[in-house]
């Protein structure tokens, strides 16, 4: 038995096996994204868009989340990861099916089928990919909450600021924080509200027309 | 009525992309935003809660024309004083510029013939402001495209002779200063030498960059030595009420930001000239 944790700890190479074990490839680029941010290489404006200040990547997985992110000059996050996903998550996806910490069964393809929005697609883990889930992780550094993101979600995120703007929630009254019911279980959770551009006028108050700011003031 | 003056100290640009970042800086006196960005029925969550914790607020409007030769439009004026109100505003800047004339917009900030004639309209159209604005004005000095052939007056003697007949505050712009001095051959020295210190609400510091022989007051950039030195020779002359740091795209990290603006107040620090 302590061979067999022993073995199956060795098995899970980094952060983003950690969140593919607990959120599958969906919470593999939300951890890429909260390295981003936390270290300041991607701004969160209350608004819940996201800006790339330095493309300098430390992994593929973050290659992949800049690769989406810089074209766009300001996107929220949840349009970027659905795309991201796709690019970022093939190389964890089979490392950690190649240690043998997730399978396919007849089982969990019909439940990768039948739900699109399941986290591990049509995964399951192993009984080793069990245990290794169920491990404790290793504690972030303070400020950085890599891991508590890879077995937690976004919503264990150190910074609530930065959480609440990430999950499009800053711009919203106290009174309404879906989040708080959604994750935390490691089952995906659902994006709240639809965070506008928080900034400016739209039309009917008498703001807006004249523009003509910002060079040379 | 320029004697009580609002201490401020180490300010930022608030702007929407910044709003996270601004609100984390460390040791952040007060913030200005562009007054005809923000609306005041619909204020930015970021600028509420900067007001929460007493933060001053400055609307910085960039339409009002006040050296047009017409009148300052009065819809323009109260939507200005009605954002200082909203924001509880100490204060409100413009600039000693016009955008407009003939009912055309430039769409720039656009220099004013320093001429005792155009002196004399925007005296006028300044006092026309200070009726109609709830709290002090403060005007800055404009980074020309250009100067007018028949200028009589420097930049300083001109917001001299301003000063001392509205009791305008000056908003100093160094940034600018020093892009006239590239771009015009003006002396930036002889300009602080001439302009009454005393008014000083708050001054500009902004990053540019120099190609081909031009300065670009880019605010895009990190803010040059010789920026820094201008603020120091401003410091040197008087003490300053708030210093406030422009940036208005390719915005650096929340560390670089900071790091910044330590090193421009390091420089009113290093001249004991905080007032």
């Amino acid at each position: 038995m302590d061979d067999e944790e022993m073995t199956m700890d060795l098995r899970v190479q980094d952060v983003y096996d950690v969140a593919f074990l607990s959120g599958g490839c969906g919470r593999v680029v939300d951890v890429a994204l909260v390295d981003l941010l936390e270290s300041g290489r991607v701004r969160v404006q209350r608004s819940g868009q996201l800006t790339v200040v330095a493309d300098a990547p430390a992994t593929p997985v973050e290659r992949a989340v800049l690769d989406v992110l810089l074209p766009r000059r300001a996107a929220a996050w949840r349009q970027v990861r659905r795309t991201a996903i796709q690019r970022a998550c093939a190389e964890v996806e089979a490392r950690v099916a190649g240690a043998g910490l997730v399978q396919q069964t007849s089982a969990s393809r019909l439940l990768g089928a039948l739900d699109p929005r399941r986290p591990l697609g049509q995964w399951a883990r192993t009984r080793a990919g069990r245990a290794a889930a169920a491990a404790p992780p290793p504690t972030d550094p303070p400020g950085r909450s890599s891991y508590a993101v890879a077995v937690g979600g976004l919503a264990a995120m150190a910074d609530p600021a930065l959480r609440d703007a990430v999950l499009g929630l800053a711009v919203l009254d106290g009174h309404r924080r879906p989040w708080a019911r959604s994750d935390g279980s490691g089952t995906g959770w659902s994006w709240g509200g639809d965070g506008g551009s928080g900034s400016g006028c739209g039309g009917s108050s008498g703001c807006g027309g004249g523009g003509g700011c910002g060079g040379g003031s | 009525m320029a004697a009580e003056r609002t201490r401020l100290g180490l300010g930022i640009g608030w702007r929407p992309e910044l709003d996270l970042t601004v609100e984390r800086l460390p040791g952040l006196g007060f913030v200005e935003v562009v007054a005809e960005n923000v609306c005041p029925e619909h204020l930015p969550e970021s600028l509420r809660v900067l007001r929460q914790r007493g933060l001053p607020v400055v609307p910085h409007g960039v339409t009002l024309s006040l050296g047009s030769a017409e009148r300052p439009d009065p819809d323009r004026l109260a939507a200005l004083a009605r954002r200082a109100e909203v924001l509880g505003s100490p204060l409100v800047s413009e600039h000693a510029a016009f955008v407009r004339a003939g009912g055309r917009d430039a769409g720039h900030l656009l220099p004013l013939p320093r001429t005792r004639g155009a002196l004399d309209v925007l005296v006028e159209n300044v006092r026309i402001a200070q009726d109609a604005l709830p709290v002090p004005l403060a005007l800055e000095n404009v980074a020309a495209l250009f100067g007018w052939p028949e200028d009589e007056l420097t930049d300083g003697q001109f917001l001299a002779g301003l000063v001392e007949r509205t009791g305008v505050r000056l908003l100093v712009d160094v940034a600018n200063l020093h892009t006239n001095s590239v771009n015009l051959g003006l002396d930036p020295l002889r300009a602080l030498d001439d302009l009454p210190l005393e008014a000083v609400a708050y001054v500009h510091v902004a990053g540019g960059v120099l190609r081909d022989g031009i300065w670009h007051d880019s605010h895009a950039h990190p803010v040059p030595p010789q920026v820094l030195d201008l603020l120091a020779e401003l410091c040197a002359r008087a003490p300053v009420p708030g210093v406030l740091l422009e940036r208005d795209d390719a915005y650096p990290t929340d560390a670089e930001l900071a790091a910044e603006l330590a090193s421009i107040g390091g420089v009113v620090d290093a001249a004991g000239a905080w007032r």
